[in-house]
């Protein structure tokens, strides 16, 4: 079984810093000093590919990833926690690019190489869209599942049971015949952590890098015009003063609305 | 020039719809306030008639029912299938999907196919001269993206109860009802587990909710200390709570898990992304504590206190117990 699990290097939104008000311009939008990792969804659609590879055996696993120069690092980590290649296609950093771009990029570079499954996150901490593996789905003509946490091969491989939760917390099992695309949910199988002497062999391990524009040039489709702060949808009334003051004001406002 | 058109998808089941669905009638209607539309409902699934009759009825825009006879409900890959030749048909400047788990497996491709531009997660929209522009949330809810289409339809995925149709109709408007051929799929949906959530948790007054922010699984004992001064209270999570195995799923708040609407929920170290707010925000009062001044929650909150719970929690359990000792005393 051939696999590949695309990932995204993002920045690190704990630490980042967060301007009040957004420069008018998206573009101007930066995360400079933030650190940078892997997506967390993407880090259970690496942990869902090793899975798999130890369920059915005899696979093979690249990652990919499409990112500026820095972004190797991340493939790099998906090496270290079991991932046989990885694949970098270098373009230059956007904060808000279009899933499209994204999407035909790693098309042109899959539509060849025979995979059975691609694995991405459910989606990106940052951009919270969910676009890029359902548009690669949609250009390879191939079925997809989204939000999967669970899956087992059947019939030999040609086959993926799946299970996600969806609305309400009911569970769905589906099965889909390979070759298909799934997104990976975070749930029960917790991505497993790089032992050191993998992380030092992956930093030896040679990326496979192309430049994005030898893929293909995608066509946009979209852009992101605005970014504004969020409207209040409650009060938000915000307590002032010291903690003790401000969990007494709770307390009188608890008991004064009956509420214990 | 000529109306744009905007055709809204309804996923039915056995003649049923998701009770937001009608609210999609609201965007469409926005969008028309800028220039004149044409709206067309698809409802697709089994027993679709009844759908396309119901919701044609309360909003006036015509309906085609596309039935897809079934006992479970078709994947989105048959559903793709099925509406792409009556989309081809109607060549609709906007398709506008609920955003669901269903629907996020299929609303790309029809992006792709009708070389449509795609915006998951629709929260608002701008109506302006240039064009509409779509918002949606990023970076944890802390801001919104405006998005726009080059020139060109776009796909929608719109979240639930963002967007509210107040029209109270009964309109007689066009139903056709058509029996599309089936193709052969690839996917299959073999079973749908009903969830364990407790009823415990959706009938408490009080819920105390639990996020990442709390650091570790044995602040969940300070956690219970404060739901515990609470009458009929329940504790909580965050999907990234239950993930870490803190909280069984069955505890969990949000989009795939509990809908709760308490007297009091009390979100602490929760950054408030939409997945979270869908399952709790019709709760009647709202306190979040977060140490980030800027946490979407806050936006969600009736009540925001910016504090490291670690320190702020055995405060204000403090200050519980005593104030209620102070009434008693009284
Ligand atoms: C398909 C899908 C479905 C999903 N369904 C759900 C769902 O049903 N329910 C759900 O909850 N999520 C769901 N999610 C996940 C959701 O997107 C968020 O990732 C999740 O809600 C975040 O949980 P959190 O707020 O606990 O953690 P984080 O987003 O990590 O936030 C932690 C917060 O704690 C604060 N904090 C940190 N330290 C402290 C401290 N010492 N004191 C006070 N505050 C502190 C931080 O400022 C931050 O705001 C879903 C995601 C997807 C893709």
């Amino acid at each position: 079984m051939r696999i590949l699990v695309c990932i995204k290097r993002i920045p690190d939104l704990e630490t980042m810093t967060f301007p009040d008000i957004p420069p008018k311009s998206p573009a101007n939008f930066t995360c400079e000093g933030t650190p940078w990792r892997m997506n967390r969804y993407d880090e259970y659609a690496v942990e869902a590919a090793l899975r798999l590879r130890e369920t059915h055996g005899a696979s093979r696993i690249d990652a990919l990833t499409v990112g500026d120069q820095d972004a190797g690092d991340v493939l790099r980590r998906a090496i270290g926690m079991g991932v046989d290649h990885g694949v970098h296609i270098q373009k230059t950093r956007e904060m808000f690019p279009s899933p499209f771009t994204i999407g035909e990029l790693i098309t042109a570079y899959a539509r060849e190489k025979a995979y059975d499954v691609i694995l991405c996150g459910v989606m990106s901490e940052d951009l919270m869209q969910g676009g890029v593996g359902p548009i690669i789905a949609g250009l390879l003509k191939w079925p997809c599942l989204t939000a999967i946490h669970t899956m087992n091969d059947k019939e030999e491989g040609r086959v993926l049971r799946c299970e996600r939760e969806v609305e309400g917390g009911r569970q769905e099992v589906l099965e889909v015949r390979l070759p298909a695309l799934l997104t990976i949910q975070s749930g029960i199988h917790t991505p497993r952590y790089p032992a050191l002497s993998k992380l030092l062999r992956a930093n030896q391990y040679p990326l496979e890098v192309l430049p994005s524009a030898s893929l293909s040039t995608p066509t946009d489709r979209q852009r992101v015009c605005a970014i504004t702060p969020p409207e209040k949808v409650r009060a938000g009334v915000m307590m002032e003063g010291t903690a003790e003051s401000k969990a007494h004001q709770l307390s009188k406002l608890f008991h004064a609305k009956g509420l214990c | 020039m000529s109306a744009r058109k905007v055709a809204i998808i309804a996923e039915v089941e056995q003649g049923k719809t998701h009770p937001a669905i009608v609210d999609l009638a609201a965007l469409a209607a926005r969008l028309a306030e800028n220039e004149s539309v044409e709206v067309c409902w698809l409802a697709v699934g089994s027993n679709a008639a009844d759908a396309g009759d119901a919701l044609s009825g309360s909003t006036g825009y015509s309906a085609i029912a596309l039935e897809i006879p079934c006992e479970v409900p078709p994947t989105g890959e048959l559903l793709s299938e099925v509406l792409q030749p009556f989309l081809g048909d109607m060549q609709p400047d906007v398709i506008a999907l609920l955003h669901t788990s269903r629907s996020q497996d299929y609303a790309a491709t029809l992006a792709v196919r009708f070389d449509a531009a795609y915006v998951s997660g629709v929260q608002g929209l701008v109506v302006q001269d240039g064009g509409p522009i779509f918002q949606r949330a990023v970076l944890g809810g802390k801001y919104m993206a405006g998005v726009k289409a080059d020139d060109r339809p776009v796909v929608l995925t719109v979240l639930p109860g963002y967007f509210k149709f107040e029209g109270n109709g009964s309109h007689s408007a066009e139903m056709e009802t058509q029996q599309p051929s089936l193709p052969v799929t690839r996917t299959r949906l073999i079973e749908i587990k009903e969830s364990a959530t407790e009823a415990a948790l959706t009938q408490a007054s009080t819920v105390v909710a639990a996020g990442r922010g709390i650091g570790s699984e044995d602040n969940l004992d300070l956690l219970s200390r404060l739901a515990a001064l609470f009458p009929k209270s329940a504790v909580a999570g965050s999907r990234i709570v239950c993930d870490a195995g803190w909280l069984p799923y069955h505890r969990q708040v949000g989009v795939t898990g509990a809908t709760v609407a308490p007297e009091l929920y009390l979100a602490c170290g929760i950054s408030g992304a939409f997945q979270h707010l869908a399952g709790m925000s019709g709760s009647r009062f709202v306190v979040a504590i977060n140490i980030d001044p800027h946490a979407a929650i806050f936006n969600a909150a009736d009540v925001g206190v910016v504090e490291d719970l670690n320190t702020f929690l055995p405060l204000l359990i403090e200050a519980i117990e005593k104030n209620g000792l102070d009434t008693d005393e009284r």
